[in-house]
């Protein structure tokens, strides 16, 4: 009887897990699609200029997002009791790190929270049903030189434009040149630059639509006065270049701000052990663009830290179990995590207790309440201040390439993990052709400029994950990882072409270089000859230079 | 008031109704009334005469403090056993609820195999209490 009892139960029990879990689609499919309009309307306002108002019909994005909130708590409250525990949890930290944002009326609702309110319901929609998974991008191979950055160049004088566009196309920069701002404006709703280059001159007054691209803005000017530069200043502009243009220095400062857009995003370590909270600081920092994680159990630090590899720790000062000034102290004793940088963030008003957290190695301490653009400005700042430490540690300050030392060590260690986990690697040294008589002839300023045109294109035209180094003064040492001989051979030739093509100026004298270049691949090498990979590419270079110059050996 | 015997349980989520419903009458084997409004409760809940009242605390219209705090002022639902049933369980939010005079909370999502061994116990709590 009992027995039958039960059985029924649990008859009943499957069928109404059945019932919700299609409810959980269509509810999930649902918000989804809020979130999609939510996204439309933000970025149609953010299109309209200032002033003009939008055929308003949609809830205003608080509200939305409110209901959403509600929505999400239901979740939180019911997936678990019908067994779908991870969206039931995932609902929850969503939900209540929403509810922390909404609480703080400063708060403007900005499209990236709602993008990342928007990715973490997809992947409630993915957990519940997997093949809704689109093929992950990741596995798509990289383009040796997909990404062409775009640059958009305003500039009235139509013969100065072109002239300054062609030089940039030399650098591998995609140029489009438009004569007015309002003829860049009209482009705006189909595509977007990277960079932004606008002559002071070209009506800076109607520039309101394109700062909302938020892309770096640089101005070009014959003016040098104080009221110019603050007029560009006031207009957030991230550099103010005079003419006639020092084409070189444009193009270091372009390749400053792509590497800043480009980096990867900062990875944030969250410890508080108000799990509400914690979901809060999540939602507002990876809105921000970083990447959060947060630590479930101050048990698991450790291996959280090695596999997560955060950049900056952010903790709590009061936690039931174990204090955070202590927890710190713990991460301290281990070598490889003593410069990371640790940030307090708690309710503590007592001056000497945040003394005391310093003392135990934190780097800063941030007093709760915290409004969130405050705490993402002092995050960032302190992440790129230790990006900038590390890069001064180990990169060539003309180049911003790996120092010799680094880049050995890193090309050793690949080469290594290549034979271990059976993949093949390129290494390959590239040396720049007499230039010694360049640094004779030109002096040694348009010889840097030189070498950092080789850095420069370096970086361009290989992959992300490939690395490059300055090996010595006009020799660099690059290693590509997941690369045939084939392949590297190609990309090796195309970077030589292309800096055949590039003409360097020194007064009025235009000259050209080139260089050569000594490849090898591990899968080549002979089993004798698996230590001397290094040794083999700079064989290569040298039959390379005795063979004429401007070509790649083998 | 020898056995718990009656629930009134309000809540408004359908799904959650069916299967709390579910586990209290066929696990439990008590007689439960569900209403889908703090404001239908309000109107149901002198007729039904329960022994234990659950209540959703997050609900349009009447949220669940409003409607503990209007149950409360009938005179013959004074003292019937009130748990509040929540996502909600940070501890200080669990403490305001029980400030309002609710026995207890019950976190949500519940077990539904054990729910009704849980309501029995707090039942059993109140009433020794009292």
């Amino acid at each position: 009887m009992v027995n039958r009892d039960q059985q029924s139960l649990e008859h009943k029990l499957a069928l109404l897990k059945q019932t919700y879990q299609q409810n959980l689609q269509t509810e999930l499919a649902s918000l989804c699609s809020v979130l999609t309009r939510l996204q439309q309307t933000l970025r149609a306002q953010l299109m309209t200029p200032v002033g003009e108002v939008l055929d308003d019909e949609a809830q205003a994005p608080r509200e939305t997002l409110t209901d959403v909130y509600r929505r999400l708590h239901k979740l939180a409250g019911s997936a678990g009791t019908f067994g779908f525990d991870t969206i039931g949890s995932q609902a929850r930290i969503l939900e209540g790190g929403l509810k922390r944002w909404l609480e703080e009326s400063d708060q403007e609702i900005d499209l990236q929270l709602v993008n990342v309110v928007s990715g973490q319901l997809q992947s409630m929609q993915v957990e519940l049903v997997p093949s809704l998974q689109q093929a992950p991008a990741i596995d798509a191979p990289q383009e040796v030189s997909g990404t062409t950055a775009k640059i958009w160049l305003i500039e009235e004088d139509d013969k100065l434009g072109k002239h300054i566009r062609e030089q940039l196309t030399n650098f591998s920069y995609e140029v489009r040149l438009f004569t007015s701002v309002p003829e860049a404006c009209q482009q705006i709703a189909d595509e977007s630059p990277d960079i932004l280059i606008v002559d002071a001159m070209a009506g800076v007054g109607h520039l309101a639509p394109l700062q909302a691209l938020s892309c770096p803005l640089l101005f070009i000017s014959d003016c040098d006065s104080f009221d110019a530069r603050m007029r560009a200043a006031q207009l957030s502009a991230q550099g103010y270049f005079l003419k006639p243009l020092n084409i070189p220095q444009l193009v270091n400062r372009l390749e400053q701000l792509l590497q800043e857009r480009q980096s990867p995003p900062a990875r944030i370590l969250v410890v508080d052990d108000d799990q509400q909270l914690a979901a809060y600081y999540q939602l507002v920092l990876e809105a921000a663009g970083m990447e959060v994680r947060i630590l479930d159990n101050p048990r698991h630090i450790i291996d959280q830290l090695t596999s997560f590899r955060p950049e900056l720790l952010l903790m709590d000062v009061h936690m039931p179990d174990y204090d955070g000034p202590d927890l710190a102290s713990v991460v301290r004793q281990y070598d490889e995590w003593s410069s990371l940088p640790i940030v307090f963030l708690s309710a503590e008003m007592d001056l000497g207790k945040q003394v005391d957290a310093l003392s135990h190695g934190a780097d800063d301490f941030l007093t709760k309440p915290i409004l969130a653009a405050q705490l993402v400005a002092s995050i960032r700042v302190r992440v790129a201040r230790s990006r900038t430490l590390s890069a001064l540690l180990n990169k060539d300050s003309l180049t911003g390439l790996l120092k010799h030392a680094s880049i050995k060590s890193a090309a050793i260690n690949e080469i290594s993990r290549g034979y271990r986990q059976n993949y093949s690697v390129v290494v390959a040294m590239v040396d720049i052709d007499h230039f010694k008589s360049v640094n004779d002839t030109y002096g040694h300023a348009t010889g840097d400029v030189v070498i950092a045109s080789v850095a420069t294109l370096l970086r361009q035209r290989l992959r992300q994950t490939d690395m490059i180094g300055r090996y010595g003064g006009e020799e660099f040492l690059v290693v590509l990882p997941h690369c045939s001989a084939e392949d590297g051979r190609k990309r090796l030739e195309d970077i030589r072409e292309y800096f055949s093509r590039l003409r360097f100026n020194q007064g009025d004298q235009e000259f050209a270089c080139t260089l050569s270049s000594g490849m090898v691949c591990s899968l080549d090498a002979s089993d004798q000859d698996r230590d001397r990979l290094l040794v083999l590419a700079d064989e290569a270079l040298y039959r390379a230079k005795r063979g004429g110059r401007n070509q790649v050996c083998q | 008031m020898s056995s718990l015997e009656r629930i009134l349980y309000v809540e408004d989520d359908p799904d959650i109704q069916t299967v709390a419903a579910l586990a209290l009458e066929v696990v439990g084997g008590f007689n439960v009334k569900v209403c889908s409004s703090g404001e239908q409760a309000l109107e149901e809940a002198v007729a039904y005469a329960p022994d234990m009242i659950l209540l959703d605390v997050m609900m349009p219209g009447m949220d669940g403090p409003s409607t503990l705090a209007a149950l409360r002022k009938l005179p013959s639902l004074e003292k019937v056993p009130v748990a509040f049933m929540t996502a909600k369980v940070q501890p200080h939010e669990v403490d305001q609820l029980i400030a309002l005079g609710a026995e207890s909370v019950i976190a949500k999502p519940f077990d539904p195999m054990t729910l009704a061994n849980q309501v029995r116990t707090l039942w059993e709590q109140a009433c020794g209490k009292s």
